[in-house]
């Protein structure tokens, strides 16, 4: 079985917060876009095969 | 996803419903609670509830059509917990727990255990930061293959 990602519990924090932080109550609120994901993964270092989303 | 026009207003309403009672309370309504705190039919929230969970904004319980996830909290018991002021809050995975003091800006203690072993962890978020704990988070699936199967995810 493939390894899969490891990452530390504060980089896990950073994500947590960086996904979840909006409020998702407000009617602004929409999912990212794969392109947003794509460049907060690359922001946080995440950069291997294992993050790609396309 | 096409965003339905005619339909966006409710399901505004709806998901602002479901993410205030989640908050509040760490449970997450019902199809026949949203219908009538929103005054509409079950059918109308399952409808809305459907929309949603296409465009991956809940996840459904597959054989009776309610909540399962509106992420990060679960609608049911998971071995991700957070305790945010007294109420208990349940989280998909590790990533989602942390979620949940995120989302409610409050400190808040989360009950886990390792994958592998078993073993007890307990991290505390306080003022905004985790505090220092012994750990890694383990992410099995790659990012591409998330919403292939999120329940096993």
């Amino acid at each position: 079985m493939p390894q899969g990602a490891i990452l530390s519990l504060g980089q896990c924090w950073q994500l947590a917060q960086a996904f979840y932080g909006p409020d998702r109550r407000a009617p602004e609120w929409r999912r990212k876009t794969v392109d947003e994901i794509e460049a907060l993964f690359a922001e946080m270092g995440f950069t291997s095969p294992f993050w790609r989303l396309r | 996803m096409n965003i339905d026009p005619a339909t966006l207003p409710f399901d505004q309403e709806l998901r602002h419903f479901v993410y205030d009672q989640t908050m509040k309370t760490g449970a997450s309504p019902t199809i026949a609670e949203t219908a009538a705190a929103l005054s509409t039919s079950p059918a109308e929230v399952q409808a809305s509830f459907h929309r949603l969970a296409d465009a991956h904004m809940l996840v459904l319980q597959r054989d009776t059509g309610e909540i399962l996830m509106a992420n990060p909290f679960s609608a049911v018991p998971t071995p991700f917990l957070a305790q945010v002021d007294g109420r208990t809050y349940y989280g998909n995975c590790i990533w989602d727990v942390m979620g949940i003091p995120a989302m409610l800006r409050r400190d808040a203690v989360i009950q886990t255990s390792c994958g592998d072993c078993g073993t007890s962890m307990i991290l505390r978020i306080v003022n905004g930061s985790l505090e220092p704990a012994v750990g890694i988070a383990h992410f099995a699936v790659p990012a591409a293959q998330w919403w292939a199967d999120i329940v096993f995810n």
